[in-house]
């Protein structure tokens, strides 16, 4: 079974003038059918305003379809029923980490969500535990959030997350307001919660470099799906990237340039180690 | 416009009888047209010491002197320092409170004492300033994108015609593109208007592209005072900050560590093009002689 499968999502905000009365309407997410297989690890670009979060918010009910379903684990998002399990199903990260803390000792505020749902004492403090270990904060469990870094926080949120057994995680723009290590803190956190707890993580960043590591890349743009692939097939598309308001990393645009001054290295490179072994081949220097 | 920042410390009491330093002996000077990186991870004390150059702190020991005054002094006028260093703090769109945008510019002009005349000239200069169409002046702020609305705060500090600009993290939340579109804007500004910059940021690179000095803090103190190149050319030591240096100067790097030599210098992705076109070209050219 799909983790998350949607079925021409679409959802319009509708703006009202003071009376009430219907001033305009804009359809945030227009038609979207995805499938995302459990313990993959997608990132969705796209600029301000494409309908990223609007789509995102959908995943775990925030949000419920104006036309079209959207069905977690199975479960229907619309069906009051299994409210709570889409909930715990597919946990969401948002961009300011102060925003989302709300205890003052670091394991209290991890332990809110399973003791929040009636879980026992001694498996929440078990859960709490396992959380924490999961995002490298243990350490820090008696601490109080906050005398914590931005990516130290953020860490804790995910932890927060995990406490509540997640098949899935959506994180919203999490490292926008992160310093370079609280990114690298957080992207690595998520690489091995997903590596390792089999966790499907959905990753919403403007961070292209963020996306390398990813298994797949959906670009939105006017609330539709423009582009979806693997990030060699996207980031091999730079032209197109920009006129998205979008951008690819350092190396691959460097590798882009060269491209287009008549060297032949190839599309899409991501990473360093890919970009010298390019240059090596065009100076003859590979054996 | 000069500003003289002389040794100054601030500390705040975390219980009573401990005190904390946020900022240490930090000296510095800023000159009449800088465009100034100021980098640092979370909780350096970089939005510490920027709200010092304003007034909005007083420093606990050490003096900042505006033109030559001491800003401590009985005398000084610090709401006229607020209108000289204009300070757009971060996320500045959840300060827009005006029911309109122009009206919203128009709020620091009129808390200066402008006239109404006087207050909405300025207004709809800053708004030309900052590139905000026409048709949007009387919308609500709120209808607009999130680089629109960003654009708008920071046209309402413009409009108090500000001789430093201090911005902090103006581009978090925006799109590359987004986020590009602030930074020619504000590079722009300081080419017409000849204001100072102070940029409070957290990407290397777009640091890199776009400064001239990078001040580091680290802990609360000032550790990096320097051009772009020579502050990146220590990436290890804002490693161990919880900083870095631009990816294509770590490529540089790299390529040098296996024996293909580049100049280590290179902070930006247009000169890492230029100088990998011309190894490229020379090896061309070399192989061909060869032959």
């Amino acid at each position: 079974m799909k983790i998350i499968k949607t079925d021409n999502l679409s959802f319009d905000y509708i703006r009202r003038d003071e009376e009430g009365n219907v001033d305009g309407i804009v359809n945030a997410v227009r038609d979207v059918s995805v499938e995302v297989e459990p313990g993959s690890f997608v990132a969705v670009l796209g600029h301000n305003g494409s309908g990223k979060s609007t789509f995102a918010k959908h995943l775990n009910s925030l949000l419920l379809p104006t036309e079209g379903t959207v069905w977690v684990d199975g479960m229907d998002t619309t069906d009051d029923e299994h409210l709570w399990d889409v909930r715990k199903t597919a946990g969401m990260v948002f961009q300011n980490p102060d925003n989302q803390i709300i205890a003052t000792v670091v394991e209290e505020d991890v332990g809110f969500g399973p003791e929040n749902i009636g879980v026992p004492t001694k498996e929440i403090w078990e859960r709490v535990e396992k959380a924490l270990k999961s995002v490298g904060m243990y350490e820090f469990r008696s601490a109080s959030p906050n005398k914590l870094s931005g990516g130290q926080k953020q860490r804790v949120a995910i932890a927060g997350i995990m406490a509540m057994k997640p098949k899935c995680i959506v994180l919203d723009e999490p490292t926008a307001m992160l310093d370079p290590n609280g990114r690298k803190e957080v992207i690595s956190a998520l690489h091995e919660l997903n590596e390792q707890e089999d966790v499907t993580v959905i990753l919403i960043t403007h961070y292209m470099d963020e996306v390398v590591g990813a298994d797949r890349v959906i670009v939105m743009d006017g609330g539709s799906v423009v582009m979806d692939g693997t990030p060699r097939e996207i980031f091999s598309r730079v032209e197109e990237l920009k006129e998205l308001r979008l951008d690819v990393p350092q190396v691959t645009e460097v590798a882009w340039n060269l491209r287009n001054l008549g060297y032949d290295l190839p599309l899409g490179i991501l990473t360093q180690e890919e970009f010298i072994a390019a240059i090596k081949e065009q100076m003859g220097l590979c054996h | 416009m000069s500003l003289i920042v002389d040794n100054i410390s601030y500390s705040y009491e975390i219980e009573s009888g401990i005190s904390k330093n946020a900022i240490s002996n930090v000296s510095f000077t800023v000159e009449q047209g800088e465009f100034i990186g100021l980098i640092g991870h979370t909780g350096s004390g970089k939005s510490t010491l920027i709200q010092h150059l304003n007034g909005l702190i007083r420093a606990t020991s050490g003096s900042i002197y505006y033109e030559g005054q001491d800003i401590y002094d009985e005398k000084f006028d610090m709401k006229k320092l607020r209108s000289h260093v204009g300070l757009v703090f971060q996320y500045p769109e959840h300060q827009l409170f005006e029911t309109d945008i122009f009206k919203d510019v128009c709020f620091g002009p009129l808390n200066q004492g402008l006239s109404q005349k006087d207050a909405e000239y300025r207004a709809f200069e800053a708004l030309r300033q900052v590139h905000l169409p026409e048709n949007l002046y009387y919308q609500s702020p709120f209808d607009l994108s999130g680089g629109q609305k960003r654009r708008v705060a920071i046209a309402g500090v413009l409009a108090m015609k500000p001789d430093v600009l201090i911005l902090d993290e103006p581009t978090a939340g925006l799109d590359p593109k987004g986020r590009d579109e602030i930074l020619d804007h504000i590079a722009s500004l300081r080419e017409e208007l000849g204001i100072t910059i102070i940029l409070v940021s957290h990407s290397m690179e777009d640091v890199a592209e776009y400064v001239s000095r990078i001040m580091v803090m680290n802990h609360g103190h000032l550790v990096y005072d320097d051009e772009p190149k020579k502050v990146f050319a220590a990436y290890q030591e804002l490693e161990t900050m919880g900083l870095a240096a631009p990816q294509v100067t770590y490529l540089m790097h790299e390529l040098n560590a296996q024996g293909i030599s580049v100049p280590s210098d290179v902070t930006t992705v247009k000169e890492a093009t230029k100088v990998l076109a011309d190894l490229l070209t020379q090896s061309e050219k070399s192989s061909t002689s060869k032959r």
